[in-house]
């Protein structure tokens, strides 16, 4: 190995950028907000240490709080039921030999692309009283004046975020099962179905033990996208009606920057923080252990 | 008599199969055809044609959205944003996934570990903190900084595919270059970016993606409407025009376009932005 690849200040000049630029923006903006969520911090009074006065408040006192914490287990059933089970059927679908497997391939992965904000704004044409496509097609059939806003119905507005949700992440967790799937080897399949396997013996031996991996990825991604959640809903509902579809990181949101209570604001953002690592941490250890009895 | 039962149900099978990928095509692609013909009509013909082609095609809307609306200018807003959080996590990411997997020191693998956190973080622990200080440093267009936030974001991801490229790259060439007495900068630029390219189209696309599409940090950070990202500039359209549906449906199909029009030129680099972020989980 040449000296070149030991010169130190050659090693500064190439990482510092890199560890100057992370650690200002990312370790010490959190370990600055784990201080002001022991604050009494807002437009009204003086800053004042506060212990764990936010947490106890946020815990035993605030019922927004936990009405948010509901929608955000909800929230992670409806990944379940509108992302990762269609995916998961898609990919299996889109994996087999088919006719036109790469358009439907592109198709599903489409929304994608597209931003949260113009996704959520799509769906507000889909949901809309007056011209939504939802009701125009309830009118096509035959119910000349039908007029209903989704929305605006407490009941049901979560279950129309989460299908607008479902809509746009799909493809996203499709193509994580589609990477899983092309790595099962061709010969385990051969030599199961020569052993006389049925289809569904193939999935549940073969194919479900090898997309592990891709099970434990998808189920991160599905809990941590709820306690993140907040691009859809507040361009869709706002949290509303009467609080239906409000998640934690809108009331993050509110508290912080709308009535300036940074304080406050900060020990919600403290625990969605913690609740994000844990899942990553908790599940990737959880899937470890399983692995090692297989 | 197996045989023949076997391709009864084969075919079974193909008829359910096209069955959930007809109806899942069509709702992807319907609500994309109600927004490119209603944004061609106008608010009445809207409600009153609502899935044929608009009688006569209103261009105007384009115009009115993209001109007057000033939409262009939250769109360069964007571009701006994009290119140089891209620019910055490219160059400060390729340099430093070459010191952590080819160079030689003690700490390689901490500070690895260290960057890899950031993929833990979520970005709303971080907008507080740096919002406050924004504000104390009388920062009221904070161009720079969202370009540096952005960056920092896609700092561990892009520095996981890049050293990940890296590692698997062999390092004869370079070793040649270094006996022949090059500088590790003539290196790095005229040896591991041409290797790495692949890579790098890979995180620059979906950087890019991910910034362009972000709207809590630009709805945090920016207040006034000349810096207004794409995003935030057709909220606006939600919020003020919200009885002209024609000029919000038009808003966004102009901010959509650019989107589609990337995915559908680099589909292999993103989806392959995603599956090498998502195997390590």
């Amino acid at each position: 190995m040449h000296k070149l690849y030991s010169n130190k200040m050659m090693i500064l000049a190439f990482i510092l950028p890199a560890l100057i630029l992370f650690v200002l923006f990312v370790p010490i903006p959190v370990a600055f907000l784990l201080g002001t969520s022991f604050l009494k911090w807002d437009l009204l009074s003086e800053i004042r240490f506060n212990g764990l006065g936010n947490y106890i408040y946020l815990f035993t006192k605030d019922t927004y709080f936990w009405g948010a914490v509901k929608n955000n287990l909800f929230w992670m059933v409806g990944n379940i039921a509108f992302s990762i089970i269609p995916a998961f059927v898609l990919a299996i679908i889109l994996n087999s030999k088919i006719k036109g497997r790469n358009f439907f391939r592109t198709v599903v992965f489409l929304p994608v692309a597209l931003s949260s904000t113009a996704v959520a704004m799509i769906w507000y044409f889909v949901y809309h009283h007056k011209i939504g496509i939802l009701n125009q097609i309830i009118r096509f059939l035959g119910f000349a004046n039908f007029e209903y806003a989704w929305l605006m119905d407490e009941r049901i507005a979560l279950l129309c975020v989460l299908i607008a949700v479902g809509w746009q992440w799909t493809g996203y967790y499709m193509v994580i099962f589609l990477s899983g799937l092309t790595v099962i080897p061709g010969e385990v399949i051969e030599s199961a179905e020569i052993d006389g396997a049925n289809r569904w013996q193939l999935l549940k031996s073969i194919t479900i033990p090898y997309l592990k991996p891709m099970f434990k990825i998808t189920a991160i991604l599905a809990i941590v996208s709820s306690f993140k959640g907040f691009d859809n809903v507040y361009v869709l509902t706002g949290g509303g009606p009467n609080r239906a579809t409000y998640l934690m990181a809108l009331h993050m949101y509110d508290m912080t920057f709308n009535r300036a209570m940074y304080g406050y604001g900060s020990s919600i953002a403290v625990i969605i923080t913690i609740l994000c690592v844990l899942t990553t941490l908790g599940i990737s250890k959880l899937f470890a252990r399983d692995s090692m009895e297989v | 008599m197996q045989k023949a039962a076997g391709r009864k149900e084969n075919k079974v099978l193909d008829v359910a199969k096209y069955l959930i990928l007809g109806s899942y095509t069509i709702a992807i692609l319907f609500p994309l055809y109600f927004l490119v013909v209603s944004s061609l009509k106008n608010d009445n013909e809207i409600f009153l044609n609502p899935f044929g082609l608009p009688k006569n095609f209103l261009w105007e809307n384009y115009r009115e959205v993209f001109i007057n609306f000033k939409l262009f200018i939250n769109m360069l807003n964007s571009l701006y944003y994009a290119f140089f959080g891209v620019l910055l996590v490219v160059i400060v990411g390729v340099l430093a996934s070459y010191a952590i997997v080819r160079m030689r020191w003690k700490l390689s693998n901490k500070v690895f570990a260290l960057l890899m956190t950031g993929m833990l973080v979520p970005m709303h622990s971080v907008i507080l903190p740096l919002y406050l200080s924004v504000r104390r440093a009388g920062i009221t267009s904070p161009r720079i900084v969202l370009a540096l936030i952005f960056a920092a974001f896609a700092l561990p991801r892009t520095i996981f595919i890049l050293s990940g490229f890296l590692k698997d790259l062999p390092r004869t060439i370079e070793e040649a270059a270094v006996i022949d007495g090059a500088s590790l900068i003539r290196i790095v630029v005229s040896i591991v970016i041409p290797m790495l390219k692949p890579a790098i189209a890979t995180i620059c696309i979906f950087n890019f993606l991910t910034i362009w599409n972000d709207l809590l940090i630009g709805l945090v950070f920016i207040t006034k409407d000349i810096d207004k990202t794409l995003q935030l500039g057709i909220l606006k359209f939600k919020g003020d025009y919200v009885t002209m549906y024609n000029y919000v449906i038009t808003a966004i199909l102009i901010a959509i376009a650019p989107t589609i029009t990337v995915y559908l030129i680099f589909q292999k680099r993103i989806i392959s932005g995603i599956t090498a972020g998502a195997v390590k989980g």
